[in-house]
This record gives C-alpha cells, sequence and structure tokens, in this order.
C-alpha cells in the first residue's frame, strides 16, 4: 500500500482523471473532495463491505418455495376482517 | 444449456435466458452468470437467481416497488455504461432478500439493488448513497403497513 502525507487543500492524483484532495481536517476527521468520471463508482468501504456481508447472509441454504413466499406476503396484504 | 444446481436439479435454460453481471455482485464478484426463475404459477412478486458457475449458489430476488411504491433513485452514470442502457424504461430492478427460518422476519436490501438492461439481459447490483434505503428492509411489516 503507498502511504502519503498531505495537508489541508493538498490532493493526489490516481491515474489521469480521479483527484482527491483533503478539504477539511478536524477532530480526527478527515473530509476529501473527490473528482472522478461519472462512470466510477465510488463507496464509504464499510457501505460496500456490508453490503457483501449481506449478500453472503442471502445465499440461500434450505429448500425455499418462492410460491409460499408470494402466498404469505399477499394474505399479508389483504386488510384485516372483522 | 444445462448445469447442476442444489435446488433445482438438472436445470436447462436458453442461453438468452441467462443475465451477465460483468462484475458479479457483491461478496460473489467472481460469479457472472445468474439464471432467473419465476414462481411456476406466475405472477409473483419473487423470483429466484441461480448462479450458472456455482451450484450451490442461489439467491431470492423481488420486486422492490412492492414492498415501498415510491422507492426510486437516480441509475449511476456506472451502471448506464456498464449495462449499455439507453432508456430507463429499458431497466428492470430487482432487490435481495434475506430469508431467516422465521418466514415473517425476511429483509430485502433497498441500498443494494439489481439493475438488469432486458433490451441484452446485462446486471449489475449498484450502491445508492440514500440513507432511506436500509440493507435490511423488513418486507412482511412493510405489506401490513400497506394495508
Amino acid at each position: 500500500m503507498l502511504i502519503l502525507t498531505r495537508k489541508q487543500d493538498e490532493s493526489i492524483v490516481i491515474g489521469e482523471d480521479i483527484i482527491i484532495k483533503v478539504v477539511g481536517v478536524e477532530d480526527g476527521r478527515v473530509k476529501l473532495g473527490i473528482s472522478a468520471p461519472k462512470d466510477v463508482s465510488i463507496h464509504r468501504h464499510e457501505v460496500y463491505e456490508a453490503i457483501q456481508q449481506e449478500n453472503r447472509e442471502a445465499v440461500v441454504n434450505r429448500e425455499i418455495s418462492i410460491k409460499d413466499l408470494d402466498i404469505l406476503i399477499q394474505n399479508k396484504k389483504k386488510p384485516k376482517q372483522g | 444449456m444445462k448445469t447442476e444446481t442444489r435446488f433445482f436439479g438438472e436445470l436447462e435454460y436458453g442461453e438468452s435466458e441467462v443475465l451477465y453481471f460483468p462484475a458479479g455482485i457483491f461478496g460473489f464478484e467472481d460469479c457472472k452468470n445468474f439464471i432467473p426463475i419465476d414462481n411456476p404459477e406466475g405472477g409473483g412478486v419473487f423470483k429466484w437467481l441461480q448462479s450458472a458457475d456455482r451450484p450451490e449458489l442461489a439467491f431470492v430476488v423481488m420486486n422492490p416497488f412492492f414492498v415501498m411504491a415510491d422507492y426510486e433513485f437516480d441509475i449511476p452514470e456506472s451502471v448506464v455504461k456498464t449495462l449499455q442502457l439507453e432508456k430507463p424504461e429499458d431497466a428492470l430492478v430487482l432487490a435481495v432478500v434475506k430469508i431467516p427460518d422465521n418466514l415473517n422476519k425476511m429483509t430485502v436490501n433497498l441500498r443494494a439493488p439489481i439493475v438488469i438492461n432486458t433490451t441484452n439481459n446485462r446486471a449489475m447490483q449498484t450502491v445508492l448513497e440514500d440513507d432511506r434505503y436500509n440493507l435490511k428492509h423488513p418486507v412482511v411489516s412493510s405489506m401490513q403497513d400497506a394495508g
């Protein structure tokens, strides 16, 4: 991993068209400004990891009938009787 | 074409049915081909996505608009480009469902929808930077809220 030291208002350039600028530093929090092409996806790493984990937990590990799931939610959608 | 699957035995499918995820899905980046399998009785909200690469890998997905009628997002430019999407109406949106033992507690990931270009079957899971949408949105209780 490349490690660089930057001060406020300094930036780094990645490739030809991605610029990351340190916009502010305060109380242990670093505010970054990122300029990148629109087709580059940028996410907070913890959100990305949480979604990977959510998908791993969503892998079906037993027999499930999607017909039963459809029936379940259709029944829930009906207004309560009485 | 045929593939072995854990839940559907030997599954026969047409090449044109396969959804191609160039980047895989999060956590399964090497799994790029999925076969959608609908409720055999038709008309359902849920469907399966069976991996064509790994027999044991299958997900249940659903139409997210069913749990949140006003679910909406701008399709990120990265998705438009990857899927070669030309018109918004070509996009089909699905969300991954997590099913615990108690079916009433199943949740759907509205934060990371799957977008499919129905004209070429290219697909991608994306992350929305929108805190209104939860990774674990309850399915059954939203039905009751919807009345």
